[in-house]
């Protein structure tokens, strides 16, 4: 035993290294996707979408900029922002005039999933195209040295979870989302702005994926079909944790993002996704609400 | 009343059936085959529709059965020298099983997590034909060419991908579904599955045992899908993973929500809208991605009820 | 005065629903007699739709049992419950909105009417029911609740007076021996409430009635018999006489 430890330790930490960035990342995600349901009681299906938006426009910022480090402070600005827009017009002029009915969202979503990759791939093309990190430092370890980039990302998720949670329990707005989430009727009569509140909580989830698309494309590069798999994951997270339960799917990330770094690691990564596939459905099957997850209607 | 409207839909659906016939003889050879391939999708579509415009069930996981038989027909030829039609009976069977095991499961859940579902177990089941690719051909796929014998009618030999007989094939098996699903919409069985998708609940509390109705309509779709399937392997002779990737769920909720959910004749008139204006496009551009998008936003938001179901409403109330 | 010979349709014993830490139904003992009209009354949160729910099956209770004319149907499904002979009616009116009234009645009407050729040989088991026998019995029970000729109208289109009645109407389809009315006058006009208590009135005579009711008006000109809850137990049981007259009655909930 230990010696397949004195094997394999190393690769188990690194796969656990990778495994904790994964899960930040994911975690980023797929709160977004959370609390879109949580607020909204929709689905979208264009969310992985938004996180690709996130990593080409981080391309471009890099392109127009030229410079790794600059070209990284200003997506960090512009890519939440710009798929923020995106997400308000989308709530606007479409998600509304569908009165946010669950089948039709998801038909209309997919819609969106639609224009905007094939849009991106009309103006970024089929390529996938490299960005580079805006620092470039290992961190040296006995066995290997890691990307401090990757570290960086990690943190900075970190931070991003923190903020998202303050803002939830601290602000006006958070409270109103909480109060819409809770009952949308009552919310109402307390004078709470739910549309206003559908829009802020669209864009929101929109922002915090392009912002992990931003974070995640120097380790990974840009190309037009990347929000598949995010979206795919996410959605196993959110079952898993309990959709609309923040603390959940925080949870859930993490187990999900660290199992997928070990078993990526020792085994081939199709089976690694086709038995979490199954297992997130068997879970929705034999326990609805997931692990934290209020009763679904 | 309800005789009335049975006696003018079975003369609508019946009248479509013969213009089909009828079209082969006068065709060119392009529009033939891409009328061919457009009854097995819209046979796809119409065993869609049953569980989604009828029942109220949305699957995003609906290719797994397309493939299903797909694959169990193919398979079953090519590793057990199954003939066309034992390629079709295993097709058939396999896919039948697989979604009574399904919906036994699945039924459990409603709403949005039966989609999620769906989606899920969609997925695992494109993923398992990829990693068993040694014995599934991956995804490259393979051609049944070879391995089909030929069909014997009146002493004379065809090949299955003979064009007339896919022609003929294909609108046998569409005019098939047509035909069902329309008896057992003016059937008992149809009026309870058309309270299902209107109220569940109450149609519970009228002393329904709903699972079990939801699970016919699963299993019928899912099996009919599957047929379908089976059917596209023999006539086209190319069995891939392309049939059982999501986008190939994602299209018979178009072709049958642009028709009209919730008619008979619907999904394949969206079926054959979708295909024509996808080749169109594809002449422009390769980026047909982007009109199929387009189409169904405006189409959720303007046209739910889709070409056939709007029809209705305003002039063809007895269409079912 | 005879002594009435009493015979129990229905009770619970031990009833108990629990939600986390709330206890919703407290070991509830209720009975309910064959031809009377019985009425449930208190105050929100008292537990009497939750009650009502575990009557007709829509709820499992956390223990306790269920009889029904002798038969313990604690484990039957709400499906089979109605098959059995409970129908509920929502207290917000659960119809097929988009579907005609012909259709809302026509499901009712088809279970019951093969479920009662079942029972005869086995040629008549295959026999499908036909559309005509349908027409028949929907327009009977049109006629019944007051609604002739609305059979082609789309039910979501009707007045909410009118979409209570379709909803009695279709229970009554469903060939019930108790009938579960949750709170039927609410949100109903003057003229409505006297039409649809008439209606009970009539419809009692040949099904149980159990109401669930906050227009003492309507309870005191229906009910027989009136069970009272708080707090998810049964506070006083007796006519309506005997409850008006109850202290403990008057302070939790008459009186207020």
């Amino acid at each position: 035993m230990s010696s397949w430890i004195n094997e394999n330790g190393p690769l188990l930490f690194l796969a656990l290294l990778d495994g904790t960035v994964t899960a930040f990342v994911l975690a980023l995600i797929a709160l977004g996707l959370s609390l879109v349901f949580g607020v909204m009681r929709i689905v979208n299906i264009a969310h992985g979408e938004f996180f690709m938006l996130g990593a080409v426009f981080s391309w471009f910022a890099f392109d127009l900029t030229n410079d790794p480090l600059w070209g990284f402070l200003l997506a960090l600005v512009i890519a939440p922002a710009l798929v923020g827009g995106i997400a308000v017009f989308t709530d606007r002029f479409i998600l509304r005039k569908v009165k946010y009915h669950p089948e039709s969202t998801i038909v209309a979503t997919i819609g969106l999933l639609y224009v905007i990759q094939s849009v991106t791939l009309m103006v970024f093309g089929p390529e996938a195209r490299a960005v580079e990190a805006p620092l470039y430092f290992r961190i040296q370890f006995p066995w290997f040295g890691y990307s401090g980039y990757k570290l960086i990302v990690a943190g900075m998720s970190a931070l991003c979870l923190l903020g998202v949670w303050l803002l939830m329990i601290r602000s006006k707005l958070g409270l109103y989302m909480r109060a819409t989430q809770q009952d949308i009727e009552i919310a109402k009569t307390y004078g709470v702005p739910t549309q206003k509140i559908y829009a802020a909580v669209f864009a929101l989830g929109g922002g915090l994926a392009a912002l992990a698309g931003v974070l995640v494309v120097p380790i990974r590069q840009a190309d037009h079909l990347m929000g598949l798999e995010p979206l795919l994951l996410s959605f196993i997270v959110v079952i898993i944790g309990g959709l609309g339960s923040i603390r959940g799917t925080i949870v859930a990330a993490f187990i999900i993002g660290i199992s997928d770094g070990i078993i990526s690691v020792f085994y081939e990564p199709t089976l690694a996704k086709m038995l979490a596939t199954l297992f997130v459905a068997m879970v929705l099957v034999l326990k609805p609400s997931g692990l934290y997850g209020e009763e679904v209607a | 009343m309800r005789k009335k409207s049975l006696v003018y839909s079975l003369f609508f659906h019946v009248g479509i059936l013969l213009l089909l016939f009828v079209l082969q003889f006068i065709l060119p050879t392009y529009h033939h085959s891409s009328v061919s391939k457009i009854m097995v999708l819209a046979s796809y579509a119409v065993a869609y529709n049953f569980l989604l415009g009828y029942t109220g069930l949305m699957s995003l996981g609906h290719a797994m059965f397309f493939a299903a038989g797909m694959y169990a027909a193919g398979l079953g030829i090519y590793y057990l020298e199954l003939s066309a039609l034992g390629g079709l009976l295993f097709g058939a069977g396999f896919t039948l099983v697989m979604s009574l095991i399904f919906g036994l499961f699945a039924l459990r859940t409603s709403g949005v997590s039966f989609l999620i579902v769906t989606l899920m177990f969609g997925q695992t089941f494109y993923l398992s034909i990829l990693y068993f690719n040694e014995f599934t051909f991956g995804q490259d796929g393979f051609s049944m060419a070879k391995h089909l014998g030929k069909l014997v009618i009146f002493n004379k030999e065809y090949l299955y991908s003979n064009p007339d007989i896919r022609y003929n094939f294909a609108l046998i098996l569409l005019t098939a579904y047509l035909l069902i699903t329309t008896f057992i919409m003016f059937s008992p069985v149809g009026r309870i599955l058309i309270a299902i998708r209107e109220n569940e609940s109450r149609t519970e509390l009228l002393g329904y045992n709903v699972f079990y109705y939801k699970l016919f309509a699963l299993v019928l779709s899912g099996t009919f899908s599957g047929i379908a399937g089976a059917t596209h392997a023999l006539l086209f002779s190319y069995v891939g993973t392309t049939f059982a990737e999501i986008h190939h769920s994602i299209s018979p909720i178009l072709w049958t929500l642009l028709g009209g959910a919730g008619t008979v004749i619907g999904p394949f008139i969206g079926t054959g809208i979708m295909f024509y204006l996808v080749d169109f496009i594809s002449g422009i551009t390769s980026n047909y991605q982007l009109v199929v998008g387009v189409v169904l936003i405006l189409m959720i938001i303007w046209f739910p009820m889709g070409i056939m179901g709007t029809l209705r409403q305003k002039w063809m109330k007895w269409l079912p | 005065m005879d002594e009435m010979v009493t015979v129990e349709l229905l009770s619970t014993h031990g009833l108990t629903r629990k939600y986390g830490g709330l206890v919703a139904v407290d070991d509830v003992n209720f009975k309910l007699y064959q031809e009377s009209i019985h009425a449930i009354i208190g105050p929100n949160g008292a537990g009497k739709t939750t009650l009502v729910s575990l009557i007709c099956g829509r709820t499992t209770p956390s223990s306790g049992r269920i009889n029904f004319k002798g038969n313990d149907i604690t484990g039957l499904s709400s499906a089979k419950r109605v098959q059995a002979g409970i129908v509920y009616t929502f207290q917000v009116t659960s119809i097929f909105s988009n579907l005609s009234c012909y259709e809302n009645i026509a499901l009712s009407v088809q279970r019951n009417l093969r479920a009662h050729q079942k029972g005869t040989s086995l040629l008549g088991k295959w026999r499908m029911v036909s559309e005509a026998d349908i027409e028949l019995e929907v327009s009977k029970y049109l006629l019944e609740v007051g609604l002739e000729g609305v059979q082609t109208q789309i039910a979501g289109t009707l007045p909410y007076g009118h979409q209570k009645l379709l909803e009695v109407a279709m229970s009554l389809a469903a060939g019930p021996k108790l009938l579960i009315l949750d709170e039927p006058t609410q949100g109903l006009a003057e003229a409505e409430i006297e039409n649809l208590t008439q209606l009970i009135q009539e419809i009692s005579k040949s099904v149980n009635v159990l109401l669930i009711e906050h227009n003492m008006e309507v309870v005191f000109n229906l009910a027989e018999h009136v069970t009272v809850m708080d707090n998810g137990s049964i506070l006083a049981e007796g006519t309506p006489a005997e409850i008006e007259n109850n202290d403990a009655v008057q302070a939790s909930y008459l009186g207020n």
